[in-house]
């Protein structure tokens, strides 16, 4: 009688097991790989994924082969299944390196994407509704190159998609020079623009525009439609005002008091006074921004925002008396460190130019 | 032998497993009307299965006769919104008086009976498959599938055993027809209602619109079916293909353009949704269940409020009682910017009864805006009494405090807020801000880190947390 611990001694089974199990897992790493850091083809990577579902699956025949020990391996079927299993290894070899260079040329690509614009014309699988089936692929002409339709894997994370939507590719050149796609997202602008086509005064198509522009860093055009939407809504607020200090905030000054002006005379709020002076002091119009703060001060004698922006108003200007204190009440209302920092600078220069003026006496 | 032993053994797993995977995915898509502990049951049960569901409805209703069960009532429908006018005839009441005089077979009677409930209650779902169940009788069956329409365009259900038991009987009736006297599309119906409660049926319906469709009987209506039984199969391109089949043949197929509608709103495409639902309501006009989606649209997703006051004053003339459609125009006024007109329309509907977060937190905008904030505030405390996990509107009633330079009402509130949602770095932003106003020092320097490991950009309000978006190196809303 044989020793119990015999039967873990790794047989032709346990090997066989690991094998599968391995070459399975492999597989499976391949695929996502393929999902995730996709490249864009006419015709010859849409096939990898089909051929990999099958390879994958024979895979798992295999395994169910190697339990059934019954099995003569002189059985024409065992045969068989063992040549299946030759040639699939190949096949799998292969496909889990094509794998690993894309994942390759998606991990060490470094630049930044280049937004491509595209139509969707076809999605695999509409008419079947395969919905869960995770290997769908669609078709995108691009917006450059008509002539051009490349297929492109479909992933969970894609928006809903399609026929004739108009789409925005996040494409990045790759470390090995294969373009692969970072991400799908639908295209505001175009979007936009078809639906204000037929609804002039679609809000939401404005906003989409807009959205659009500012995901492109189109400031003017982003700007233009601005300023159109709130000639068509007026009582909307709160949505241009998001946008004039996004503009603000990057440094866009001009354009953040193109969409503030029309409310001037509207708007009588102690946030929006200041608003206004902050772009125009940025805009180096200081007189007109002082007479926005002066009113903000008025509003709220006690609040600190509006002395701030006066304190930086004379100190960009050089009129570092001026500035002192503004800034001073600023510090003495609430602490910034930044603002103290600036504050001994003044007192620094301020004492030079009185030393300097003694001297010179 | 042991070969052919080891494949016989394999293949009889295989054919149980198979077996046992078809019933269980049979018996899963059924509901438990179907399964009843009793002879009686049993036997419907058989008789469903075989395909007698004439047989299948008298033994269910013999089950019930027993004593086994008393004759339940199924959930409840929503109720109608509340009348301001007198107390409504009970819609219970009369669909029992209809069943006594369908049970009498007279069906001018019941007939008579059950417009009156649909009078008390639009679209009552008993009260509509009845009166289906007497158009067939009487031949009628294109008034019988405009009936079932009617009825199967809601997602609730009847409220009665028995009406089901009565359309069930009824469809089996139909189906034992001879094959050229049977009313295809009628059965297609028929079916597309009984898949409601046994996925099955499905394919039974969908092969009863095909013949239909082959002949000519009704093919719009059949197109249509086979659509919203993929639809609700979850099949939406196949459901949509069926659906534009159902336009191209009739055109001003309200029912297809609504359902065409729903599916181009599922994936977003907002152009197309619109040209839908505006087309569904230019061919039925009077149908306040085509104009409710288009005024959502236009009040949403298109933001189209010129249009949306149209349509909104539209709804209000056919239901001039209903707090939703008065709730509906003051939005539409208020998204145009006319705040006095808005607030006066929401306050109509809040006192007809208009009770959702929605309708408080519209009021609140239309107060805010009009700087009304203490009465704005008010509104918002009841939006968040009704929707306490959704962070914005905590953060729209710490806005108003920090317009009012109330900081520790700010405070308050979003320390409500981050215990109560995900907070995110907008209210962190705002509280930072506010206790940097109170001067709370200690509190402050807590509060940046969490701004901090929040904040994935976007654009920020001034005045702002300047020294923590400076340490970030992040844009600064100030200089």
């Amino acid at each position: 009688m044989m020793p119990r611990w015999t039967y873990l001694r790794p047989g032709p089974l346990v090997r066989g097991v690991v094998k599968h199990s391995f070459a399975l897992a492999a597989c499976l790493l391949a695929l996502s790989a393929q999902a995730m850091f996709r490249v864009p083809s006419r015709f010859l990577f849409l096939l990898i994924p089909y051929v990999s579902a099958a390879l994958a699956f024979l895979s798992v025949v295999m395994l169910v082969n190697h339990l059934m020990r019954e099995v003569r391996q002189d059985d024409p079927a065992s045969t068989m299944i063992r040549i299946a299993e030759q040639i699939s290894g190949v096949y799998i070899r292969l496909f889990v390196l094509y794998g690993l260079v894309l994942f390759a040329n998606a991990a060490l690509d470094h630049t930044v994407a280049e937004p491509r614009e595209a139509d969707v014309v076809e999605i695999a699988g509409d008419s079947l509704d395969f919905g869960r089936v995770p290997f769908r692929w669609i078709a995108l002409r691009s917006v450059d190159d008509p002539t051009r339709v490349e297929r492109v894997l479909l992933s969970p994370a894609d928006p809903p998609l399609w026929v004739g939507e108009p789409v925005l590719l996040d494409v990045r050149p790759g470390f090995l020079r294969l373009p692969w796609i970072a991400r799908i997202s639908l295209d505001d602008v175009r979007q936009g623009r078809t639906i204000l086509a037929r609804n002039p005064t679609s809000a939401e198509g404005w906003k989409m525009l807009i959205k659009g522009y500012a995901l492109r860093n189109n400031v003017p055009d982003g700007t233009d439609a601005t300023v159109e939407y709130v000639r068509l809504y007026p009582a909307d607020e709160y949505w241009p005002e998001v946008i004039a200090l996004g503009l603000g905030m990057a440094g866009h000054c001009a354009e953040m008091y193109r969409i503030l002006e029309p409310f001037i005379g509207r708007r009588t709020d102690y946030e929006f006074h200041v608003y206004v002076g902050h772009a125009l002091a940025c805009l180096k119009r200081r007189p007109e921004a002082l007479v926005f703060l002066e009113k903000a001060k008025a509003l709220e004698p006690n609040n600190w925002w509006a002395d701030y922006e006066i304190g930086y108003l004379y100190f960009d200007a050089q009129q570092f008396e001026r500035a002192r204190p503004f800034l001073a009440r600023v510090q003495g209302l609430r602490r910034i460190d930044s603002v103290a920092r600036d504050l001994n600078t003044v007192e620094k220069i301020i004492a030079l130019k009185r030393a300097r003026e003694t001297a010179k006496r | 032998m042991a070969e052919l032993a080891w494949r016989s053994r394999l293949a009889i797993a295989l054919a149980v497993l198979a077996l046992g995977l078809l019933v269980r995915h049979y018996v899963a898509g059924m509901d438990e009307r179907f399964f009843h502990a009793s002879p009686e049951g049993t036997e419907g049960l058989l008789r469903y299965t075989v395909g007698d569901y004439a047989g299948a409805a008298r033994a269910y209703r013999a089950h019930y006769a027993t004593g086994y069960e008393p004759l339940p009532s199924l959930w409840p429908a929503p109720t109608p919104a509340k009348r301001s006018g007198g107390k409504p005839p009970d819609v219970q009441a009369l669909l029992t008086e209809g069943e006594a005089a369908f049970t009498r077979n007279d069906l001018d009677a019941a007939g008579k009976v059950y417009e009156r409930v649909l009078a008390v209650e639009t679209d009552q779902y008993d009260a509509l498959l009845l009166i289906s169940v007497i158009e067939t009788r009487r031949g009628k069956y294109g008034e019988a599938i405009q009936a079932l329409d009617r009825a199967l365009r809601h997602p609730w259900t009847e409220t009665r055993i028995s009406t089901f038991l009565t359309v069930l009987e009824t469809t089996g009736e139909l189906a034992m027809r001879p094959a050229d006297r049977q009313p295809l599309c009628l059965l297609a119906h028929y079916h597309r209602y009984l898949r409601i409660f046994d996925h099955a049926q499905a394919a039974n319906a969908i092969r009863y619109a095909q013949k239909a469709i082959a002949a000519n009987d009704h093919p719009d209506d059949c197109w249509f079916t086979v659509g919203m039984v993929y639809r609700g199969q979850d099949k939406p391109h196949a459901s949509l293909t069926a659906l534009r089949h159902a336009i191209e043949v009739n055109p001003h197929h309200a029912g297809a353009l609504h359902a065409t509608a729903n599916l181009y709103e599922e994936r977003g495409d907002v152009l197309n949704e619109r040209l839908m639902r505006a087309r569904a309501l230019a061919a039925a006009p009077n149908e306040v269940f085509y104009a409710e989606p288009l005024l959502d649209l236009l009040l949403g997703r298109a933001g189209d409020y010129y249009e949306a006051l149209t349509v909104a004053k539209t709804i209000r003339a056919l239901k001039p009682d209903d707090a939703s459609a008065t709730q509906r125009l003051g939005e539409a006024h208020m998204l145009l910017g006319d705040y006095a007109m808005a607030e006066r329309y929401l306050r109509e509907a809040h006192a007809a009864g208009a009770d959702t977060f929605r309708a408080h937190y519209s009021l609140a905008w239309t107060l805010l805006q009009q700087r009304k904030y203490d009465e704005a505030a008010k509104e918002y405390e009841a939006t968040i009494a009704l929707a306490p996990y959704d962070s914005s509107y905590y953060l729209h009633l710490a806005g108003i405090y920090q317009k009012q330079r109330r900081y520790r009402e700010v405070v308050a509130v979003l320390t409500r807020a981050i215990r109560m949602t995900d907070a995110d770095a907008n209210l962190y932003l705002l509280l930072c801000s506010a206790y940097q106003e109170l001067g709370a020092t200690r509190e402050y320097e807590a509060c940046v880190p969490q701004l901090l490991a929040r904040y994935t950009g976007g654009i920020i309000g001034l005045p702002s947390v300047p020294e923590a978006m400076r340490t970030r190196g992040l844009p600064l809303a100030i200089r």
